[in-house]
C-alpha cells in the first residue's frame, strides 16, 4: 500500500468516527418528549392534548376571584382540550424555563392547572407563574402537557420573551370555564 | 461440504427450527396473558338493540339519544344512554362505562354528570352495583362535541370478567 493511501484512509476513518459521534443522539433521547412548537394564537395538537395560548401578561399583582397576591407574575391565558381520551386527562404540566431554572405554574390561585380536559370541547382559563424576584428579562420556554413526567408524550412548547411584555400593576386571571365559540 | 454437514445435522436443525419459534411463542403468550389479566383487551361487540350475557348477568339492550342540557357548552351536545342490566345468580359489579366513537380516531368520553353539574341523585345508577340483584338500568350522559355523530359504543367492563369487556353499539 502506498503511503498516501494509508494516511487518506486513516483520515477518512477519523472523520467518519467524528461524524458518528456528532450525530449520536443523547443518552436519554429514546425517552424524549415529542415537542409541538407553536406561537400565541396557534393551536398545538399533541397525542392527547391540544393547547392554544391566547395571551401572556406580566403583573405585580394577580387576582383570581377573591384571591390576590403580589409578586413577579407571568399570567398565561389559554384554551385546552383533550384529543382522544378523557381517562386521567388533566393539564398537569405547565412550566416556564428561563435563566436555566424551571418554574412550575403556581398552585396558589384557582387556575387551569390540573383542570380535567374534555375531548373536543375546549376549556378556557389561565395559569400563573410566580417567578423569582431577580428574573426580570430574557427569553424563556413555556411547556404544557398532561403529566409532570414529560417522557415520551407530547408537550406543547412556546417561546416567551419577558422583555416584550409590559409589567402591569394588576391583572385578573380568566375563570376556568367552557370556551365560548 | 455444506450439503454433507446439513444432512448430518438435519435432525438437530429441524429441532432448532421448531424450538426457537416455540420459545418465542411461549414467552410472548406468557407475558401477554399477564398483561391481559388486568386490562380490557378482548371486546365482545353487541349489536344495537341486542343483549348478551356477561359476568353472569344479562346486559343490554343499550339505547341512546342526543339531548339538550342547559349546562352543555356551545358546540357540544349530550348523548343520553340507558343500559339494561339483569343480574344473574351472582350480582355483577362494573365501573361506569365510557363512550367511544366507533369510527375515525375512536375518541373516548367519560360519563359527564360532573361536567353537567348534576346534583347527586340516588335513583340514578351509573355503575353496576354488587348490591343490586333485581333488573335495573344504567343512566349515563356523555358530553361530546358536535362533530361526534356516532355510531358509538358503550364500553362496559366488570373486573372479574377481564380481559373480556362489552362494546354495546348505540346509534343515537
Amino acid at each position: 500500500m502506498k503511503r498516501w493511501v494509508g494516511w487518506t484512509l486513516g483520515g477518512a476513518l477519523v472523520a467518519a468516527a467524528w461524524a458518528v459521534a456528532a450525530v449520536t443522539p443523547g443518552e436519554h433521547a429514546y425517552e424524549d418528549p415529542f415537542p409541538v412548537a407553536v406561537e400565541v394564537g396557534e393551536t398545538g395538537i399533541g397525542r392527547n392534548v391540544a393547547v392554544t395560548v391566547l395571551d401572556m401578561r406580566r403583573a405585580e399583582t394577580v387576582r383570581a376571584g377573591s384571591w390576590s397576591a403580589e409578586g413577579n407574575w407571568v399570567v398565561v391565558d389559554l384554551e385546552a382540550e383533550a384529543v382522544e381520551s378523557e381517562f386521567g386527562t388533566l393539564l398537569t404540566r405547565a412550566t416556564l424555563d428561563i435563566d436555566g431554572r424551571t418554574f412550575s405554574a403556581s398552585e396558589r390561585p384557582e387556575s387551569l392547572l390540573r383542570a380535567a380536559l374534555s375531548v373536543g370541547i375546549p376549556r378556557t382559563g389561565s395559569v400563573a407563574f410566580e417567578l423569582a424576584e431577580d428574573v426580570d428579562a430574557g427569553r424563556g420556554i413555556l411547556r404544557f402537557g398532561l403529566d409532570t413526567d414529560p417522557r415520551l408524550d407530547s408537550v406543547i412548547v412556546l417561546d416567551i420573551d419577558l422583555d416584550a411584555l409590559a409589567v402591569e400593576s394588576a391583572v385578573d386571571m380568566l375563570p376556568t370555564e367552557w370556551s365560548r365559540r | 461440504m455444506t450439503g454433507g454437514w446439513g444432512r448430518r445435522n438435519a435432525l438437530w436443525l429441524a429441532l432448532a427450527a421448531v424450538l426457537a419459534p416455540l420459545t418465542v411463542g411461549v414467552v410472548a403468550a406468557n407475558e401477554w396473558s399477564e398483561w391481559d389479566l388486568g386490562h380490557s383487551t378482548k371486546p365482545i361487540t353487541v349489536a344495537a338493540g341486542e343483549s348478551t350475557s356477561y359476568s353472569g348477568a344479562r346486559v343490554g339492550p343499550a339505547r341512546a339519544e342526543f339531548t339538550t342540557d342547559p349546562a352543555a357548552p356551545a358546540g357540544s351536545r349530550v348523548v343520553s344512554v340507558t343500559v339494561l342490566v339483569e343480574p344473574g345468580n351472582d350480582p355483577i359489579s362494573c365501573a361506569t362505562p365510557l363512550l367511544r366513537e366507533t369510527g375515525g380516531a375512536q375518541r373516548q368520553w367519560d360519563e359527564a354528570s360532573f361536567e353537567l353539574e348534576r346534583d347527586f341523585d340516588a335513583n340514578r345508577t351509573t355503575f353496576c352495583s354488587a348490591e343490586e340483584s333485581l333488573r335495573y338500568s344504567l343512566t349515563l350522559d356523555y358530553l361530546v362535541p358536535e362533530d361526534a355523530a356516532g355510531p358509538f359504543a358503550i364500553e362496559l367492563q366488570a373486573g372479574d370478567a377481564l380481559p373480556r369487556f362489552l362494546r354495546l353499539i348505540v346509534e343515537p
